[in-house]
């Protein structure tokens, strides 16, 4: 479509931004399910629908934003994200229906601060219930080629299977109605295409099957030249093909599938052969076969980051451990009038998500524990708030955000809270820094960084088993970083050696 | 050179703090180190300065000039030496400059016209019919106002604008939607014509003796100096009726414009795909919500009156006349 065809003026407005706008995508439909569910029509969707626009602060300020007519100023610059999203330029009463947009672009500006990549969803659903947590395999991005795949692959069943975008509609999740209507409006007219589809598998069987027949006579060698001699095939050959299709439901269905490129079908109760697909022609199992090809590419645009593999570094103390942890308002404690489950319910970056350590007992009845967690304490200021790492983010298929936190670690809280220095009363002035001597390997958990030098400080520089085991009693630190201990304790140990050799513990 | 200028020019004030800190080991390594103290550190100093260069430099008495207004004429000139380094983003939008200095007519691009919304019209229940040779589409619910239509009209009406003040016509700006009180009153500066901000009253042209008729009139020549000597035949003269009329809001202002129809009053209007063309003599097919497409419109206008103005100024001071004179019995009242 060369714009040569278009007069000036629609070529200019062909290219303009207001037309730019994307049409409003379908509202997500509340979930189908037995149980009460509270459904608001005001409620924040689960994602955005409609395109985000904004406006120079000059032009702020005149109301202009590039649409029919000024908007008001009282409701658009009274607000620290003037970013609207547009219902309609103009309404038969006159006026242009606009809504703030601030709810997602602050949940996108608060994803962008927490540096989470998205990660591809699992093959394999993983077990969820009230007690135990999900257990999740390791972090793939959903942008790795394997993943990431739009395109058929029949070399590759792996790849195949992870295909998240499709040219036909996922039957299983049509209605009868809709299904007849797909059937009468799109397939009818596609006859013609077909016949010409199967008669391009014919001929390719029909080359295959001449080529068997010479290499069994020994005109051909296996390895030889491919004869391109049945380039043709006669109506009636075609006719008697067809026909033996209509038996061989296994070829049949495996043909249409990759005509009308549909998603594999769900896994049914009965043996697949039953129902027409054999055992090497059947279409590709999906990783959405059971619900469905996701709505959105899978990381839905919210981050574009592949890994999470990127080390903090503190301006005195050094690279961190621990990335900087993020708060999350509690939204329904353990125990509460709405839930009664163990685990209590967060809202992080604009996104409900669970809390990591499910538990019956009263935590914030302990002397380290968080305050409003077990119950609703009306008693803190702007309600009860948790310091978390958001460890896994993915988008399910419905395009709704799945986010998997872990308790923040006590130490990076402090640092993050700049309360290392007021605790050991030494501002700013962190030297000498002295390493830890590593005596033993369980020791060394959390002595390097920070955490050492609050040991060392706390200590007096010695190594204090008895403050190792406080420090471990205060939360949940001793769950990570485990697995490299044995290692790093022999290099710490290596530089420890060469330090004290040289007669200087300072760093 | 600058440096040690600069050192004589800060005065011994600044040398005492800068005793601790070697100056002299600043200025030059081979140096032998001397034991400077605060009292002798001046000294040392234009000693030092003295011996490195030819003229001889007298020590300066010192002038009063404190640190603090010396850093502070440091700090302007090295503003001024800045000022011009980086970049600047160019051209881009300036919205008050539709109103300070609007565009002419031979600017008005159908780029301008569309960043300036006048493409967009009202939504498509909205519409009169008669309005459907401007329309150029349906989107997104409204329909769309063709702006090669839009240019092609808008210059049209720029040109009677400009052929009215060329001819010593009065023009009347007419805006009475809220915030079109400044472009009105600008175009109307331009043209040389009266604007109206608020409401018309009616019967303001068709009943003009009784609403008007103790207003006051005057006589002016070509370069709309105020002539003297008119004053008793202006007693018993009509009411001045404008020559050309200038709607931005038709819509509100039927009364107007019907008024301008009864005594023959051309009238240019922007039209809306739900107004009415018939109501004025010319119409402008352009989005009249907009403030910013009201702007460039009017603008566009005052600058076309500007132009007459200044043909007709010119052509005055070229002939040599500059209007009637009292004593000749034919009087042009403008």
């Amino acid at each position: 479509m060369s714009s040569k065809r278009f007069s000036p003026t629609a070529n200019l407005l062909r290219t303009s931004r207001l037309f730019s706008l994307p049409p409003p995508l379908p509202r997500p439909l509340p979930e189908l399910t037995s149980s009460t569910t509270i459904h608001s029509n005001t409620a924040t969707l689960p994602f955005p629908t409609q395109a985000a626009i904004t406006t120079p602060q000059s032009s702020l300020c005149r109301g202009d934003w590039g649409l029919k007519r000024p908007l008001p100023l009282k409701s658009t610059t009274a607000t620290s994200t003037p970013v609207i999203r547009i219902g309609a330029i103009d309404t038969w009463e006159h006026i242009t229906d606009f809504d703030s947009a601030s709810d997602h672009v602050l949940t996108l500006r608060k994803w962008q601060e927490m540096h989470i990549p998205i990660s591809a969803l699992e093959t394999r659903r993983p077990t969820a219930s009230m007690i135990s947590r999900p257990i999740y395999g390791p972090h793939r991005s959903v942008f790795e080629p394997e993943q990431d795949s739009t395109q058929p692959n029949p070399g590759d069943p792996t790849v195949d299977a992870r295909r998240w975008k499709f040219g036909g509609p996922w039957l299983a999740g049509r209605t009868e109605g809709e299904f007849n209507r797909y059937l009468s409006r799109e397939i009818r007219r596609r006859r013609i295409e077909f016949r010409q589809y199967i008669r391009k598998h014919a001929l390719a069987k029909k080359a295959a099957e001449k080529r068997r027949m010479d290499i069994e006579d020994g005109k051909v060698s296996e390895t030889g030249e491919r004869s391109n001699a049945s380039d043709e095939i006669s109506e009636d050959e075609l006719r008697s093909y067809i026909i033996s299709l209509r038996n061989d439901k296994t070829t049949l269905n495996a043909l249409i599938h990759s005509f009308l490129d549909l998603p594999a079908p769900p896994t049914l109760g009965l043996s697949a052969s039953n129902h027409g697909f054999g055992t090497n022609s059947k279409p590709a199992r999906s990783m959405y076969s059971e619900t469905g090809p996701p709505k959105t590419h899978p990381s839905a645009g919210l981050s574009y980051l592949r890994t999470s593999s990127h080390i903090q570094n503190h301006p005195l103390l050094g690279p961190q451990a621990s990335p900087s942890p993020v708060q999350a308002r509690i939204l329904i404690p353990r125990k509460s009038v709405l839930s009664n489950y163990n685990v209590a319910k967060l809202g992080l970056g604009g996104v409900v998500c669970r809390d990591s350590v499910p538990a019956s007992f009263r935590e914030d009845r302990l002397p380290n524990g968080t305050p409003g967690i077990s119950k609703l304490d009306p008693s803190i200021p702007g309600g009860a708030k948790l310091w978390v790492h958001p460890s896994r983010a993915s988008i399910d298929v419905e395009g709704r955000i799945k986010l998997e936190t872990v308790r923040a670690n006590p130490m990076a809280i402090a640092i993050h809270e700049g309360k290392v220095f007021e605790q050991d009363a030494r501002p700013l002035s962190p030297s000498p820094r002295r390493m830890p001597s590593l005596t033993s390997t369980t020791s060394l958990q959390h002595r390097y960084g920070i955490e050492g030098l609050k040991q060392s400080n706390l200590a007096g520089g010695e190594n204090d088993i008895e403050s190792h085991r406080r420090s471990h009693k205060r939360g949940w630190n001793g769950t990570r970083g485990s697995v490299r201990d044995s290692e790093l304790g022999a290099v710490y140990q290596k530089l420890d050696e060469l330090l004290s050799s040289e007669g200087s513990k300072t760093i | 050179m600058i440096l040690r200028q600069l050192a004589l020019r800060q005065g011994r004030r600044v040398f005492i703090p800068s005793a601790s800190r070697p100056w002299i080991r600043f200025l030059n390594t081979e140096i032998e180190r001397t034991n400077i103290t605060v009292d002798n550190a001046n000294e040392a100093n234009l000693d030092y300065i003295g011996s490195q260069t030819d003229i001889p430099i007298a020590p300066i008495e010192e002038t009063g000039e404190s640190l603090v207004s010396s850093s502070y004429t440091m700090w302007l000139n090295q503003k001024k030496q800045t000022a011009h380094l980086g970049s600047t983003l160019d051209p881009h939008y300036k919205p008050h400059t539709l109103i300070n200095r609007p565009p002419s007519p031979k600017d008005v691009t159908l780029e301008l016209l569309m960043a300036s919304q006048a493409h967009l019209g009202h939504a498509t229940s909205l519409w009169k019919p008669q309005n459907q040779r401007y329309i150029f589409g349906i989107h997104q619910g409204i329909h769309i106002i063709s702006l090669d239509i839009t240019a092609a009209h808008l210059r049209r009406a720029a040109k009677i604008v400009e052929a009215v003040c060329e001819r010593g016509g009065l023009v009347l700006f007419v805006g009475t939607r809220e915030g079109q009180d400044r472009c009105v009153v600008n175009a109307a500066k331009l043209a040389g014509g009266c604007h109206l901000f608020e409401r018309w009253i009616p019967g303001s042209i068709t009943n003009g003796q009784q609403i008007l008729g103790r207003c006051k009139m005057k006589v002016v020549d070509d370069l709309g100096n105020e002539i003297e000597g008119y004053e008793e035949q202006l007693i018993d003269r009509a009411t001045l009726k404008p020559d050309l009329v200038v709607c931005m809001n038709p819509l509100e202002n039927y009364v107007l414009l019907h008024e301008c129809g009864l005594n023959a009053i051309p009238t240019i209007g922007i039209i809306d795909t739900d107004a009415d063309p018939t109501w004025v003599t010319y119409p402008i097919p352009a989005n009249d919500d907009s403030l910013r497409c009201v702007n460039l419109i009017a603008g566009v206008l005052g600058r076309a009156g500007e132009e007459g103005q200044k043909k007709r100024q010119a052509a005055a001071l070229k002939a040599g006349f500059t209007g009637p004179s009292p004593n000749r019995k034919a009087g042009d009242a403008s």
